[in-house]
């Protein structure tokens, strides 16, 4: 089995201009945004000619992701794109520097000769961006697998409370990588992630949750690792070669 | 009034409706907290929070609303979650925040009883 996907997940920007066009794109944001979308992501490579009208509409599309709190991803901007949008004062806005520089490179989704095993493998850097566009990805390979809702939810959760602990707790630069490589079997979904920061062994934190407490005590922090250990079904830590965390969940199967 | 995707909408002189957008996470809790936090200052109530169209709740969102109910409640009302879907209600409950905390179903928006 092989899944093919990712170029369906962004809009392509139209080199054309043309008002049908355009309005074609911004109709293409507001439907994803009504649907709940958590980011979009703009492919623009095909854009060599740029006109007032590109830029108005990448305008619509930023300050419609703003209002919505939806990530805006802008992919391949050429080096015509990127002038044009300084000239506009809109670069910075628009194509941050951290957005730039945080793109996950490679996607697969792959099969093997067993219809029992899926797999998914890719990597994505610590910073806020790239840990919703990976949680799109990991989304998206559930939902292709049609994997459960429930299942879903909770491997979501465990997906990015994990991802945001190493954020916060590894020491890592922005230009660091996290690798994820996901399994699906008769069994559940096993999800493992190595990462090269500091030590950070999840499994080792103080899990005594005490929710009265927490909303007398106006308790603001410290839910996610809590929330992991509870949706995950077996989770353990390895500190491999003395440089990396690996850390490995599982969550069984309860639909099936 | 909107900050981020958060909207503020007064539905009387007590009570207050703030929606979230798709999500409540690291990149608006503090936006949130904010929100509640000047509802709370400027004297209302009761703060309905309309969790009809959020799909994703991570635990800043949940620090976010944790951290200001008790405020509200020192205060003489209570901060109150409206319509949460089936996936958001599951974290809260994974958390065993469900008997702790006022969830509702019904119009977030309609008279205070």
């Amino acid at each position: 089995m092989q899944i093919v996907r990712d170029t369906e997940a962004e809009i392509r920007l139209p080199a054309d201009s043309s008002p049908g066009s355009l309005t074609k794109f911004q109709s293409e944001i507001d439907k994803r945004l009504s649907n709940g979308t958590t980011a979009i992501s703009i492919n623009c490579s095909g854009l060599m000619r740029v006109t007032s009208s590109h830029i108005g509409t990448l305008w619509f599309a930023y300050t419609k992701c703003k209002d919505a709190g939806v990530n805006l991803n802008i992919l391949s901007a050429t080096s015509n794109l990127e002038e044009s949008l300084k000239t506009a004062d809109l670069h910075d806005l628009i194509i941050p520097a951290k957005t730039s520089a945080a793109k996950i490179p490679v996607i697969r989704i792959q099969g093997t000769n067993s219809d029992d095993l899926r797999l998914l493998a890719f990597e994505f850097h610590p910073t806020i961006e790239d840990i919703n566009r990976a949680l799109n990805e990991f989304r998206d390979f559930m939902l292709a697998l049609g994997i459960d809702p429930e299942t879903t939810g909770a491997l979501e959760t465990m997906f990015y409370e994990t991802a945001t602990n190493i954020r916060e707790h590894s020491s890592l630069s922005a230009s660091d990588w996290i690798n994820v490589t996901s399994e699906v079997d008769s069994f559940g979904v096993t999800v493992q992630f190595t990462d090269p920061g500091e030590r950070f062994d999840l499994t080792e934190r103080d899990s005594s949750f005490d929710p009265g407490k927490a909303i007398k005590e106006g308790q603001t922090r410290g839910f996610g690792i809590e929330l992991v250990k509870k949706l995950a079904d077996s989770i353990s830590y390895m500190r491999q070669d003395g440089h990396s965390n690996v850390l490995t969940m599982t969550r069984y199967w309860r639909n099936r | 009034m909107t900050t981020r995707g958060i909207q503020q909408r007064t539905i009387d002189e007590k009570t207050v409706l703030i929606v979230p957008g798709p999500k409540l996470d690291n990149e608006n809790a503090a936006d949130m907290s904010s929100a509640i936090g000047a509802a709370q200052l400027e004297g209302y109530l009761d703060i309905r929070i309309d969790m009809s169209g959020l799909q994703m709740l991570s635990s800043a969102g949940v620090g976010a609303i944790l951290g200001s109910v008790e405020i509200s409640r020192q205060q003489g009302g209570d901060i109150t979650l409206w319509n949460p879907s089936a996936k958001v209600r599951n974290v809260l409950e994974i958390l065993d925040l469900g008997e702790y905390l006022s969830i509702k179903n019904g119009e977030a928006a309609g008279p205070t009883t």
